[in-house]
């Protein structure tokens, strides 16, 4: 249960809670102004997410409308931006899961938490792996980091996304995707170290990550 | 129930220790300390630069650029939604989604109407043989000895061993 105490000090603090008080009253003009101002970084994560970006941009709408339908029982209890990716949390967890079951080949998952998350042989069959090492261009730089990003699992990805550029804290971070903060710990922890993991080849020498692939080991094994 | 985590590798613990002060998500004493181990541990400095540097390098993920079409067909859609209220009958489906006891309940109720059905139909329709034969079986005696329905008939017109049957009655 939200105190006053608390849902005040949102309103005060939080000019997005203002207007989802407006909306509240079906102000049409400030649930524009709320679509208007999210949906890129809405959209952005969602593609990261379920890497379609058709799905993405249903996905967005489907979470706005559930703060639409949701907008008569709305009280403050956080920042707008932690509930509103709470919500996109949860939509993008539906979607995998009916992906999932939709899907004809299953992609051969590490362990348990790590359902979509590509070890490097499989990043090397994804991406122009067989190519030798060169010079890469900006086009490259920016697979080689979508296929970072791809080694994370889903939780890893949700949490570096809200953690890079939401700017949420850790607590924050643990409110939308409803973990602990020190489970948001440990998954952003094993997410930069991941990262590094893939990405440390290409920061010192300018070479693809996946280059490598035949002499993988199992430093570059998805968590 | 999920499982639990593997125990930190020496590596992925001192990867845990840097992303939490990078992420300033460490209380003073904590930062005291990795700032310590940081002005005199190269290892430890070169290895917080690759972090940061991996990280920096995801702000060259492509953004999203919706326009304002996207913007308006949301508004459009929320819009119908309270042009179109919700039906009764998606109230009523609505309702038993809400309270899954009323779906048991009546799940059970019609568990017990077809049980009776199933069961109270075929005994009524046994019941309604044995009644039609009741004049049969309570007269059993005269038709075993008489053979012949039509002999019987024909000693009733006559009046012929009236006392003979009744004793038998």
């Amino acid at each position: 249960m939200i105190s006053d105490t608390t849902a005040e000090k949102y309103i005060q603090l939080d000019p997005d809670v203002r207007l989802m008080m407006e909306v509240r009253e079906d102000s049409a003009v400030a649930f524009e102004e709320l679509v208007s101002r999210y949906q890129n970084r809405l959209v952005a994560v969602l593609h990261h997410l379920v890497g379609h970006r058709d799905q993405a941009e249903d996905l967005a709408q489907e979470v706005f409308m559930r703060v639409f339908r949701a907008r008569h029982r709305y009280r403050p209890g956080s920042r707008f931006s932690t509930w509103l990716f709470t919500i996109a949390n949860n939509v993008a967890s539906n979607a995998r899961r009916t992906l999932a079951r939709r899907r004809e080949i299953q992609l051969k998952p590490a362990d348990s938490q790590a359902s979509s998350a590509w070890g490097l042989e499989e990043l090397a069959k994804a991406a122009s792996g067989q190519m030798p090492a060169r010079q890469l261009d900006k086009a490259e730089m920016s697979e080689i980091i979508q296929l970072a990003m791809q080694s994370l699992n889903e939780r890893q990805r949700m949490a570096v996304l809200l953690c890079k550029f939401e700017g949420m804290s850790y607590a924050e971070i643990a409110e939308s995707m409803e973990l602990s903060p020190q489970a948001i710990k440990s998954l952003l922890s094993r997410a930069r170290g991941q990262l590094r993991s893939i990405l440390e080849p290409y920061l010192r020498d300018g070479r693809h990550p996946t280059d490598d692939a035949s002499d993988a080991t199992s430093a570059f094994q998805p968590n | 129930m999920t499982k639990p985590e593997t125990p930190l590798t020496p590596d992925q613990a001192i990867d845990a220790e840097l992303s939490a002060y990078l992420d300033g998500e460490v209380d003073q004493a904590a930062r005291d300390e990795i700032e310590q181990k940081l002005s005199s541990h190269e290892v430890y400095r070169e290895r917080l630069q690759v972090l940061q540097a991996s990280w920096d390098l995801l702000d060259q993920l492509p953004g999203s650029d919706t326009d304002e079409s996207f913007t308006r067909s949301t508004v459009a859609m929320a819009a119908l939604h309270i042009e179109q209220p919700p039906t009764s009958e998606s109230l009523v489906s609505r309702q038993l989604a809400r309270w899954p006891w009323l779906r048991l309940g009546g799940c059970i109720a019609a568990s017990f109407l077809v049980g009776f059905v199933a069961i109270a139909v075929p005994t009524r329709i046994a019941h309604r043989h044995a009644v039609k034969d009741l004049e049969l079986i309570q007269n059993f005696e005269i038709y075993y000895y008489a053979d012949s329905e039509q002999f019987l008939k024909l000693l009733d017109e006559e009046g012929l061993f009236a006392e003979e049957l009744d004793e038998l009655l």
